[in-house]
């Protein structure tokens, strides 16, 4: 479960995220849709405790980030628009090692299941990651998150520049996940991921959430049109 | 899981190509310094058995030559006697100041009031200005440059990639992750830097010396901790791998080439010595008015004492000599008294102010250890001193007298053997030394580890 209680960041006077209250429990994909500037990123690093907040308080699964960082962090993954990894370790390798830093220790064996399952060639998971596409970082960083066993998904763009097929692989995967009552908050512009992945769709304006609406109860609503009048409001 | 990581931190340092040549580097600069300082070593053994061999081949023939006859005491006190300082207890740890002072002296009963200080092997003048490339000076110089080549881009790079937020997330303590790669990356140069100074230890060294080497490991990983310290609290700060590495240099400039000249320009200022040639323009000016005054003086000398004068008071040229010779010494002791005095007052600021820089305190710590260090240096000369006076104490009295030397005082001829110097005193040194280099280390590392709690990554994560 995500929760964020009266969550606010300024920035030099400028607030980034204003008196945010959210809550995604187990099993949501809640889609953060907004303008670039809008807090979005500025959200998910709060979550992360990344960035400590002037005000308010963010729970992962309970734990409170700023009182309990590491905690909080172990139950979290987490997934940027770009997967930064060891170009000098192999796919199999970094997963090896981004997953022994969050304190799970798999075989090689179950770190290669891993990379099947996110999609990732086995060829390529003994080759150096150096020589991968964006693609299939995103991929390594899919299986991390399914190899932490987390409670809690942060994406963060998570299929920008990802071709069609790759942007498919992944949202069924994060519909699995979702099924396994994992709770994911999901940053994106991509309207049409938001609207095929999510449960909750929230449009977030300077810091404040603008609306927040279950994906069933806008079905027949052109989200693009609904989203442009939350901008023009 | 911490040995796992460990050895992952490793295999990603070993898929660096540039971490091999700096292992490389590192081994062919320490055995560099090893073989020179072995060179030197080697050579300094060979004088010390020499003068042995000559010592023992003269006191057998004297020996022999007094089972038959008496001998003229001048005569023996002539040939003099060698004061030899022994080998460094691990003299290829550090060449300290064994290429610049004598480690043996001819005590000759008539020159007892010429300057000690000069040395009678050859050594090109610029080796001596410029230092050796020896153990130490890879030690001290060299291992921190390499070391930080291994451990420069902690967590800047990683900050800089992005890799930084990644491992973040994963809910690892900052500072054990910092600590964790700090310590894998710096562990080849550091085994290197252990492993060469047990060779350094096991190879010339007399025996008897596992307390000197434990302690000088000690130093050298304290030293070598002191710098990954320092690299784990740049990369807290900087930003990006090359403002780490560029801090890092600057760090090194400061401490291993700036502090050590600056102290030693201080306490040149603070504590000036006077020149060598002071001291033997004073010896020359007492020495000539003492020979113009010899006559005077040898008259003087009798009436103090009496018990001494020969049968009719006939003054010879040696009892002239020697006269001359206790002005010329009483002339110029204030001199060699001030000038040992302010070379004990630097040495001693030296030590206080050893730890402005990690450097000088390694390198102050280090030649002690090898015992080759000032403290050795200035105990060998006092027991030169005072042996000069027991060699004028034996042989004056027969002189004046113009007793012959005979076989009952060859057991009591002066010979000289160096006393080390009481085990407590280099080991308080050097304890010290070592105690103020974790000091450092730790207070470094408590500085990071108060930045990067792990409710504070602000700092490390934009």
């Amino acid at each position: 479960m995500l929760e964020t209680l009266k969550l606010t960041k300024r920035f030099n006077g400028h607030v980034a995220v204003n008196d945010l209250n959210l809550l995604i429990k187990p099993g949501e994909v809640f889609a953060l849709l907004g303008p670039n500037g809008a807090g979005k990123t500025t959200t998910i690093n709060l979550l992360l405790g990344f960035l400590t907040p002037d005000a308010g308080e963010a729970r992962v699964n309970g734990a409170s980030v700023a009182t309990d960082p590491i905690a909080a962090r172990r139950q979290i993954a987490y997934i940027p628009e770009q997967v930064m990894l060891y170009p000098r370790f192999t796919g199999v390798e970094n997963l090896d090692y981004f997953s022994t830093l969050g304190g799970r220790r798999h075989t090689r064996e179950e770190l290669l299941a891993l990379l099947k399952r996110a999609g990732l060639p086995a060829e390529a998971a003994d080759r150096r990651v150096g020589t991968y596409s964006k693609g299939m970082r995103q991929k390594v960083g899919i299986a991390l998150a399914l190899a932490t066993e987390a409670k809690a998904l942060l994406l963060d763009e998570p299929t920008s520049g990802l071709d069609p097929a790759a942007s498919h692989e992944f949202s069924l995967l994060l519909r699995k996940l979702a099924g396994q009552g994992v709770a994911v908050l999901m940053a994106t512009h991509d309207l049409f991921r938001a609207r095929e992945d999510a449960t909750r769709i929230g449009i977030l304006l300077d810091g404040k959430l603008a609306g927040d609406y279950a994906t069933n109860d806008i079905k027949h609503v052109d989200l693009e049109k609904l989203y442009l009048k939350h901008l023009r409001a | 899981m911490t040995s796992h990581l460990f050895k992952l931190e490793l295999r990603l340092l070993a898929r660096e190509r540039v971490a091999w040549v700096m292992l490389v580097l590192f081994a062919a600069a320490l055995g560099y310094g090893l073989w020179n300082g072995g060179r030197l070593a080697g050579q300094q053994r060979e004088i010390a058995v020499a003068i042995s061999k000559d010592k023992e081949s003269f006191h057998a023939q004297l020996r022999e030559y007094l089972g038959r006859q008496s001998l003229d005491p001048k005569a023996v006190a002539g040939q003099g006697t060698m004061a030899v300082l022994p080998p460094a207890p691990l003299p290829l740890l550090a060449t300290g100041q064994s290429d610049l002072s004598p480690g043996h002296e001819s005590v000759v009963l008539w020159k007892l009031a010429a300057p000690a200080d000069t040395r009678s092997e050859l050594e090109n003048p610029s080796h001596l200005l410029a230092g050796r490339f020896d153990f130490a000076f890879v030690l001290v110089w060299l291992f921190p440059l390499f070391l930080l080549a291994m451990v420069y881009d902690l967590m800047a790079g990683d900050r800089e990639s992005g890799t930084l937020r990644l491992a973040l997330a994963q809910g690892v303590a900052p500072m054990q992750w910092l600590l964790r790669r700090a310590l894998a990356r710096a562990l080849p140069i550091l085994a290197l830097a252990a492993l060469a100074t047990l060779v350094a230890g096991m190879f010339g060294s007399p025996g008897g010396t596992t307390l000197r080497l434990t302690l000088a490991l000690a130093v050298v990983l304290a030293y070598g901790l002191f710098w990954v310290a320092l690299a784990v609290a740049v990369n807290v700060v900087a930003r990006s791998a090359a403002s780490a590495a560029t801090s890092l240099g600057a760090a090194w400039v400061l401490l291993v080439l700036v502090a050590p000249t600056l102290l030693n320009v201080s306490v040149e200022t603070l504590y000036p010595t006077p020149s060598r040639p002071e001291l033997v323009a004073a010896g020359r000016k007492a020495s000539g008015e003492a020979e113009k005054r010899g006559g005077d003086l040898l008259n003087s000398f009798y009436r103090d004492h009496p018990e001494l004068a020969p049968p009719g008071q006939q003054a010879d040229f040696a009892a002239q000599h020697l006269t001359v010779q206790g002005e010329v010494g009483r002339a110029v002791e204030p001199v060699r008294q001030k000038f040992d005095a302010q070379l004990a007052q630097q040495q001693t600021a030296v030590g206080r102010w050893r730890f402005v820089s990690p450097a000088i305190a390694a390198h102050e710590a280090l030649t002690d250890l090898a015992g080759t260090g000032y403290w050795r240096y200035r105990a060998f000369r006092e027991q030169v001193n005072a042996f000069k006076q027991t060699v004028a104490d034996f042989y004056t009295p027969k002189i004046h007298r113009r007793e012959p030397l005979t076989m009952a005082d060859y057991e009591r001829l002066p010979r000289f053997s160096f006393r080390e110097e009481p085990a407590g005193d280099w080991l308080e040194r050097a304890a010290v030394g070592l105690a103020g280099m974790l000091v450092l280390t730790g207070a470094l590392g408590l500085w990071a580890w108060r930045r990067l709690r792990p409710s504070r990554l602000e700092p490390l994560s934009n």
